[in-house]
């Protein structure tokens, strides 16, 4: 664990994953920052650095695809895991590990130390 | 009697001329002026022929044969009766008188047959003259032979041979006037033969077509029937004999004879006019659709409109499109399910980590609250979706009711958004207000409204939207439309997008069964559905279902 605590950012639309996500991370420690859209996000990333965003692909007004799509435009670069419900082979753009839906506490916590760790 | 044909006016016309030129030909020129009984006779010959010219002209003329006889026979007789009265004996005024007489009605028997009257023409000759002969002073005559030593002999010859001839003469033309009568026959015959074929092979067709046809003209009569029709129509039914049964009539009028049915006959557009399910002798139920269609088949007077009246049998169409509507069921109800899991998985993500949360006892008090609320609002989501993939899923045999279409669109479109993601889609529901309740199969048009609702979705995915959708009336239908902001249909695609598996959708995303059944749905409902687009412009749907009354309808 680094001296700082990493800075996460959950971007989802729905309050009830959102919500717990935040205070799980924040009880482990982590400095965590939440959006509930694609633009919401692209906005908090460009005025502060994260560590790691964990992102929902599902979302209104900017979903995820195009979240990460506006992320290449702007050379933005955060390690991200994705959240989807579905299994796929496909590897998105920043992609560092993937949740598939449902997933446990602390199947989270592990993915978020690996991808931290490896940074 | 028969009428006299042209070929033998002609023949007896020129027996006639010739029996009455060849007298003079064989009589001495000379004799003629000079011997005042043979004088009398040639006024007598001439005044007759004048008047068998009037006879036969006006025989011709006319073309009628009896009175043409009579005027004829007329002729004969005040001819024959000037020439032999004015300088005859006695006995030659009898003479004349018995042998005209035979010759008029030996004629008015034969005349019909051209070869005895060129017989008749003979006699004629004949008598002309060995009766002629006496009355310009036979002896004379034969003296004046005698003297260009020719003798009676001789006469009698040429006579013949100009009687001969005079036959020869008469059958050529008989026979080629003939000839050309027999073509045009024949050409009439071979005319009349191919519009017998070309007539007897239309009514072989219909006659064995599947389709009953009905022709009925303008003042609503059948005119033509064919047997598929009868066979087709139950005994009893109003359909089958249109003519006297009061209810295909008033609805022919109502349709035909109104605005909107003389711009379908403008437009030659077909009118579905009725279904009629039945049960068989045979069991079986059977399901026939009436149709009519305005034509123009000739008639007397030109081009006439015509009403005809299709009778098909659509038990087996009836099936399949029950089958088709069963399977766009069954592929929506795929897609639904494949909906359902991804909209469950997020509650049910929501449950398991807020659960997480209470087992790890990490949560602290004022948050508790929240935790609780995530699960409780999860739950309740999760059973919403299932429920309305329920009443979606359950297939019910079709069945009537009455239905405010606002109602049915407001909570089809409810049940519809809980399974689609419809962030970027701003959907807006405009009804009038009174719309008149319609009959209508509930599960059915939802599956329509379901359809135009993905339609709509999918033209519009990426780049968001509106979708408005409004409920109107007129007089006669409820109008539902459906607008959407979307990509739009290319023109090409315009006139197939009703056809089942016609899409132009991705593979796997699109069964091309939607717009197909929907279309089925609505025509069943006596509805139409039109579609408005242009490439890039937006889509319109627009649903028009029939106002009836109670009555009409016949059930509560």
């Amino acid at each position: 664990m680094p001296e700082r605590p990493a800075r996460i950012l959950v971007v989802d639309d729905e309050a009830a994953i959102r919500q717990p996500v935040k205070w799980f991370l924040t009880n482990a420690g982590y400095f965590v920052d939440e959006a509930e859209n694609g633009v919401e996000a692209l906005d908090l990333v460009k005025i502060s650095r994260y560590d790691l965003i964990i992102l929902d692909l599902r979302m209104p007004y900017l979903d995820g695809r195009q979240f990460l799509e506006a992320l290449r435009e702007n050379r933005i670069r955060v390690p991200v895991l994705v959240m989807s419900a579905v299994e796929t082979t496909e590897k998105l753009y920043l992609e560092q590990g993937r949740l598939i839906k449902t997933f446990s506490l602390s199947q989270l916590k592990a993915q978020v130390e690996k991808i931290l760790s490896a940074s | 009697m028969k009428t006299a044909s042209l070929h033998e006016f002609q023949l007896f016309r020129v027996c006639l001329l010739l029996t009455f030129v060849a007298p003079l030909l064989f009589l001495p020129f000379e004799h003629i002026f000079v011997l005042p009984a043979f004088r009398w006779g040639i006024y007598g010959v001439i005044f007759f022929s004048v008047a068998y010219s009037a006879a036969l002209w006006r025989w011709i003329t006319t073309e009628r044969y009896l009175p043409g006889v009579f005027l004829f026979l007329a002729c004969h007789l005040a001819g024959d009766t000037l020439a032999v009265v004015f300088h005859s004996p006695a006995c030659q005024v009898w003479a004349f008188f018995v042998v005209y007489t035979f010759i008029s009605v030996f004629n008015v028997i034969l005349v019909p047959w051209p070869s005895l009257l060129a017989t008749s023409g003979l006699l004629y000759a004949v008598i002309a003259v060995f009766m002629l002969a006496p009355v310009s002073g036979f002896r004379q005559a034969a003296a004046h032979y005698e003297f260009w030593g020719l003798g009676f002999p001789f006469v009698l010859t040429a006579a013949l041979v100009w009687f001969a001839l005079v036959m020869i003469i008469g059958i050529a033309v008989t026979e080629a006037s003939r000839r050309k009568e027999r073509l045009l026959n024949h050409q009439v015959a071979e005319k009349n033969a191919e519009a017998l074929q070309s007539r007897t092979q239309l009514e072989t067709i219909l006659r064995y077509l599947s389709v009953g046809v009905v022709i009925i003209d303008e003042r609503l009569r059948p005119i033509y029937t064919n047997r598929v029709h009868f066979d087709f129509v139950p005994e009893g039914d109003d359909w089958r004999e249109l003519p006297g049964s009061a209810f295909p009539l008033s609805f022919l009028r109502e349709q035909f004879l109104s605005e909107r049915g003389r711009q379908l006959l403008g437009s030659r557009q077909d009118i579905v006019g009725h279904r009629l399910e039945y049960t068989a002798p045979s069991g079986l139920s059977k399901i026939l659709r009436y149709s009519f269609v305005a034509m123009p088949l000739a008639s007397g007077a030109g081009n006439a409109l015509r009403l005809v009246l299709f009778t098909e049998d659509i038990t087996e169409e009836e099936v399949l499109r029950e089958k088709l509507v069963h399977t766009n069921h069954l592929a929506e109800m795929g897609k639904m399910a494949a909906g359902l899991v991804h909209e469950i998985n997020n509650p049910l993500q929501g449950i398991k980590l807020n659960l997480g949360l209470l087992e790890l006892g990490i949560v602290e008090e004022d948050r508790r609250k929240q935790v609780f609320a995530n699960l409780e609002e999860g739950i309740s989501r999760i059973n919403r979706i299932a429920r309305s993939f329920l009443s979606f899923a359950r297939q019910e045999k079709p069945r009537r009711q009455w239905t405010k279409l606002p109602v049915l669109l407001h909570d089809t479109l409810s049940m519809a958004c809980n399974f689609k993601q419809l962030y970027d889609i701003h959907i807006q529901l405009e009804c009038e207000e009174e719309i008149p309740a319609v009959s209508v199969d509930r599960s059915r048009m939802e599956i329509v409204f379901v359809n135009l609702l993905n339609n709509a979705c999918d033209a519009m995915a990426g780049k968001g939207g509106q979708l408005k959708i409004s409920c109107s009336h007129d007089a006669t239908h409820v109008i539902v439309r459906f607008q959407d902001t979307g990509k739009g249909i290319r023109q090409e695609d315009l006139p197939r997008i009703f056809i089942p598996f016609f899409t132009t959708k991705e593979r796997g995303f699109g069964t091309g069964l939607g717009l197909a059944t929907s279309y089925g749905i609505v025509r069943e409902h006596g509805g139409t559905m039109e579609v408005e687009s242009r490439e890039g412009a937006g889509a319109t749907f627009i649903i028009r279902l029939p106002i009836v009354t109670q009555d009409e309808a016949g059930h509560a």
